[in-house]
């Protein structure tokens, strides 16, 4: 796989190799500045700090501004696990179970030093028909959805919770530090149909304080996956929190390192739940970027007619980009949002076509850049538009 | 007083309520729930901050750092007392009542 030296330095920081990809002796500023800026989009900066220290031999200006990166992060997780305590000692008090999902779980789970994890909120599946009851026992910790565009502060905690919704909207704490999302599933709308949810909590296994559970390392990577080839892929552009891609590689290699996976139960699992597809890209592009996949799963989850050329465009276009290199997901994505794109990203109400038109109005306004970017790299655009609609085509055969 | 420091040496300090302390890649960090307030301490610094605990007095936390370190036992003296007095000024460490 061709490599930029600044991402070949990232992949040496997230799987090393026994001789490094890249010697960064001699860079010059603008390169460290580059590699700075990539780590800092993919939220790879304390996982950069972490590989560069102990060597000694990066600049002491780019130690320093990772150190501070890596120190704040350290902070803020310390605060949201903190938070995450009170969350699921409130949710337990009141009956609910909390099974983690995504960042809080990957931190507690896969990765040995949690301050490596950058997380922006937290994200706790309980069961369905308790979501309510769990917004209404984190309203008394001060957690509250903002209201929705020409809505007063509601005081009643039953939440917006469409049919298609597999989350709740966030709910925000007094302090305005931190988010919780409520997941009542792990997939959106159209995404496996046969996914039991009701698998995932009997795969969970209790915390050490025994208070909630966490995902199977099996469920782990899936639902990694599913978000590595569902909104990673593309990315918005200057919306620094979505990260890149290249983040979700780190996570599937720190779990391949540090937890026991089934593979034999994994393959399983995906096929029953015709999720091959999307687990094999993603298991796909971090066997290509180094991380200990075993081949023989890739070779069992292969959707037919899987071209090997096609994974490796994927990975070149949608995981080795940042900043305004991003590509769109697809143009429909850009022009013609869905409701639950407006209702949940931009605040609209989705039963009032003047909300919706507004909330129209403030994303397009938002993804004026998004356009130019693209605009000006029209054969990229067609790319990753031709990208997209063969990755849909492969999901389609499966 | 001692040496122009806030803290006496005959005295026991303590870590304040809701700081929260975490080992981070050979450092310390430490987040002041109270405001967001963060701190990385050094080897040397988290070692004088677990032995902070209400317990000790001052002179007895010197006294087990001049054994750990082969340093003179005045200039022991003087750091423990500046560092103390920082973390006080910072509400990360306050005086043990009693």
């Amino acid at each position: 796989m061709p490599l930029t030296a600044e991402y070949a330095l990232l992949l040496d920081a997230i799987v090393p190799l026994a001789q490094p990809r890249v010697d960064y002796q001699g860079w010059d500023e603008p390169g460290w500045g580059r590699t700075l800026q990539i780590a800092d989009w993919h939220r790879l900066s304390p996982v950069l700090f972490c590989h560069l220290k102990p060597r000694h031999d990066a600049p002491a200006a780019v130690q320093s501004a990772l150190e501070r990166v890596y120190l704040a992060n350290a902070a803020r997780n310390m605060f949201m696990a903190s938070s995450l305590r009170r969350v699921v000692d409130a949710l337990s008090g009141a009956g609910i179970p909390a099974l983690l999902l995504k960042g809080a779980a990957l931190a507690e789970t896969a990765y040995p030093d949690p301050a490596q994890r950058e997380m922006l909120d937290l994200d706790v599946l309980v069961p369905a028909d308790r979501v309510d009851a769990a917004s209404a026992t984190l309203a008394e910790l001060g957690y509250r959805a903002a209201p929705r565009d020409g809505e007063s502060p509601s005081t009643t905690m039953a939440i917006h919770l469409g049919p298609d919704d597999h989350h709740a909207p966030a709910l925000i704490g007094d302090e305005r530090l931190l988010a919780v999302e409520l997941h009542r599933h792990i997939l959106i709308a159209g995404e496996g149909r046969r996914f039991d949810i009701d698998e995932v909590w009997q795969r969970g296994r209790p915390s050490g304080r025994g208070v909630h559970l966490l995902p199977a390392p099996e469920d782990l990577l899936l639902h990694v996956c599913l978000h590595f080839t569902r909104n990673r892929l593309g990315g918005s552009y200057r919306r620094r929190h979505t990260g890149g891609a290249l983040g979700q590689i780190c996570d599937i290699a720190r779990i391949v390192e540090h937890q026991s996976v089934d593979w034999v139960g994994l393959a399983e699992m995906t096929r029953r739940y015709r999720l091959e597809t999307r687990i094999f890209l993603g298991l796909f592009a971090a066997r290509e970027l180094g991380v200990a996949i075993p081949g023989s799963l890739l070779a069992e989850l292969q959707p037919p007619g899987f071209d090997p050329a096609l994974g490796r465009r994927l990975i070149a276009l949608r995981v080795l980009r940042s900043g305004d290199q991003l590509p769109v997901r697809t143009l429909r994505w850009m022009f013609a949002p869905s409701r639950e794109v407006l209702s949940h990203g931009w605040n609209a109400d989705p039963t009032a076509t003047m909300s919706l038109a507004r909330a129209y109005m403030r994303r397009a306004r938002a993804n004026v850049p998004l356009a130019r970017a693209a605009l000006r790299r029209p054969w990229l655009l067609v790319q990753d538009q031709r990208l997209g609609d063969q990755i849909q085509a492969l999901e389609e055969r499966t | 007083m001692s040496g122009g420091s806030d803290t006496v040496l005959a005295e026991r300090v303590r870590r304040e309520e809701g700081i929260l302390a975490q080992e981070a890649h050979g450092q310390t960090v430490l987040l002041r729930l109270e405001d967001g307030g963060y701190y990385a301490l050094d080897e040397v610094g988290a070692m004088i901050w677990e032995l902070c605990d209400g317990q000790r007095a001052v002179a007895e936390i010197v006294a087990l750092l001049c054994e750990e370190f082969d340093v003179p036992e005045r200039i022991v003296q003087a750091d423990v007392l500046e560092f103390i007095d920082d973390l006080r000024r910072e509400r990360l460490l306050v005086l043990a009542a009693g």
